[in-house]
């Protein structure tokens, strides 16, 4: 017997007594929950029964609520919330037909100052994940809400600011090329935009003591994404570029860092060109069934501000169409396509939105979401 | 939900890869993590990423490279995460865990100190062996998985095969 044969006999054995739970059925309730019980983890029932432009609208309806409520704010703030411009940048008469009739119910000052009321907004979340390079960039994703149905007598989209803090902590992403560092290490204490005397504040103070250094498994450039996913994420939520102030713990002197990053001052938003993806679709989201004319939107900042749009599968590509984003200075623009999928066999697709590769090494930034087209 | 025109359904593809491989990646995961709560758990949403991924993997190959990646992945999370508590429960001042006590017969000894000796080690030299000599799975595979090339790969493996040679010499001896 060879000394490697011994060691695969060691190993094997090592572990030959191990008989794992059957867990098959909490996986199964995991890939279909519930809608009711988990509303924002998979597509919603109306989405199966009306399919994808309305799905786009929903989403983009709720764009047009954070961009409205952005004007006014410097000239980074285009890409808050989502920076899109549904109606006239469109070349997709079918979908954004419906897209742009819907958009006037939520963008309308009545629904944006009463968000409890409406029973699903959605708002933005920022997860990390890794650009073409393998850097850890910040993604945007859209969760729908509130869970939480406390009334908000401020005004100041509390509600919301709590919820899309808490999934940004503790939420895993719709999108699985997406992820929290934050799982499992910090849990919101709370989130809160108040006004104190002339100035604004934006708070978020967070529970766990034992995060004010990186671990160090964790690289500095990932602890600063992982502070920025809160700060971005706070910042959607408010429609406002406010520096974010953070507590950790509950003692009046708490760590004066976060995972190694200083707070003793207010943190304002890392420059977008260094902290986001260049590339980010909007909608439609992970796991969405769609059927007919796709209303594809996103953001990018891009070589001449061309992306592509596609859909694979097999390693084909389908319907591959361009998009025009923008170029240049430090925000995101608005890009949207249409896709007209009865073109193509029903059944799963990865929707695919990709840079222009300018430089030709063959590895552009990109963003994807798996959907079913019906 | 309708099915892909051509091959396994994500449904289907996860009933027939969870049958076949369940309990194989658990066992990987503790070998990961020495944790079999924790292992579980780990490839548990292994299966949930893999299932949500089918579409872009579309092959049971493809998927079970997949769920490889994602258990060691995952396991390497779980490891950090845990180190990071450790830290704050040191600084707590909490009692560190009390060592095993029910480990009575010759067998289980035996596996505990295989797996002490395999989380004694590096971390990429544990993943390298039990990818190696537990999942049977070439360099290229490996390096695959890791995502590291195959001389590392190759150094990593020799390395970590001496270290446990030297932890486990009496036992080696003791198979011959």
């Amino acid at each position: 017997m060879t000394d490697d044969d011994q060691l695969r006999r060691l190993l094997s054995d090592a572990v030959s007594d191990i008989e794992p739970q059957d867990r098959i059925a909490e996986i199964r309730a995991s890939v279909h929950p519930d809608p009711q019980v988990v509303p924002m983890a998979r597509p919603r029932p109306w989405l199966y029964a009306l399919g994808g432009a309305v799905a786009s609208a929903a989403v983009i309806g709720v764009i047009a609520y954070a961009t409205d409520a952005l004007s006014g704010t410097d000239d980074h703030a285009s890409d808050l919330g989502a920076g899109q411009g549904p109606g006239p940048r469109s070349s997709a008469p079918v979908a954004t037909a419906t897209a742009t009739d819907s958009e006037a119910t939520p963008s309308s000052p009545s629904t944006s100052s009463a968000p409890v009321t409406t029973g699903a907004q959605a708002f933005a979340v920022y997860y990390v994940g890794a650009d073409a390079a393998g850097k850890p960039v910040l993604y945007r994703e859209f969760h729908r809400g509130p869970r939480l149905q406390t009334a908000d007598p401020g005004g100041n989209g509390n509600d919301v600011l709590t919820e899309a803090v808490h999934d940004a902590l503790a939420t895993s992403p719709l999108d699985p090329d997406y992820r929290t560092p934050w799982a499992d290490l910090a849990t919101l204490d709370h989130a809160s935009y108040t006004t104190t005397g002339g100035g604004h504040t934006l708070q978020i103070a967070l529970r766990n003591t034992g995060i004010a250094q990186r671990p160090t498994s964790m690289t500095a450039a990932e602890a600063r994404a992982a502070v920025q996913q809160l700060v971005y994420t706070a910042q959607a939520a408010i429609g406002k570029r406010e520096p974010v102030v953070f507590t950790v713990g509950r003692r009046a002197h708490g760590p004066t860092t976060l995972l190694g990053v200083d707070i003793t001052q207010p943190l304002s938003n890392g420059p977008v060109m260094r902290t986001l993806s260049l590339v980010n679709i909007s909608s439609p989201n992970e796991g969405d069934t769609v059927s007919g004319p796709l209303t594809v939107t996103g953001v990018n900042n891009s070589f001449e501000g061309n992306s592509v749009i596609y859909l694979q599968r097999h390693g084909k590509r389908y319907l591959v169409t361009p998009a025009t984003g923008g170029q240049g200075g430090n925000k995101l623009y608005p890009w949207t396509v249409t896709l007209d999928t009865s073109g193509v066999a029903p059944g799963e697709y990865t929707l695919v939105a990709e840079n222009d590769d300018a430089s030709g090494q063959g590895h552009p930034d990109s963003d994807t979401r798996t959907i079913e087209v019906r | 939900m309708p099915g892909v025109t051509n091959g396994w359904s994500a449904d289907e593809a996860l009933e027939v890869l969870y049958v076949a491989h369940w309990r194989r990646l658990v066992r990987l995961a503790v070998m990961l993590l020495h944790d079999q709560g924790a292992a579980e758990e780990v490839v548990q949403d292994s299966f949930v990423a893999m299932h949500s991924k089918w579409g872009r993997l579309h092959d049971p190959d493809k998927a079970l490279a997949y769920l490889r990646q994602s258990v060691v992945n995952r396991s390497r999370s779980h490891l950090r995460h845990l180190a990071v508590v450790r830290r704050h429960a040191e600084r707590e001042g909490a009692p560190p865990d009390e060592a095993g006590a029910d480990h009575t017969t010759y067998d289980v000894e035996r596996r505990g100190t295989v797996l002490d000796a395999l989380r004694g080690l590096p971390r990429r030299q544990r993943e390298v062996l039990a990818l190696r000599y537990y999942l049977d799975l070439s360099e290229a595979e490996i390096a695959d998985v890791l995502g590291i090339s195959r001389g590392a790969v190759k150094s990593h493996a020799s390395r970590g095969a001496a270290a446990l040679r030297a932890v486990l010499g009496p036992m080696l001896e003791e198979t011959r």
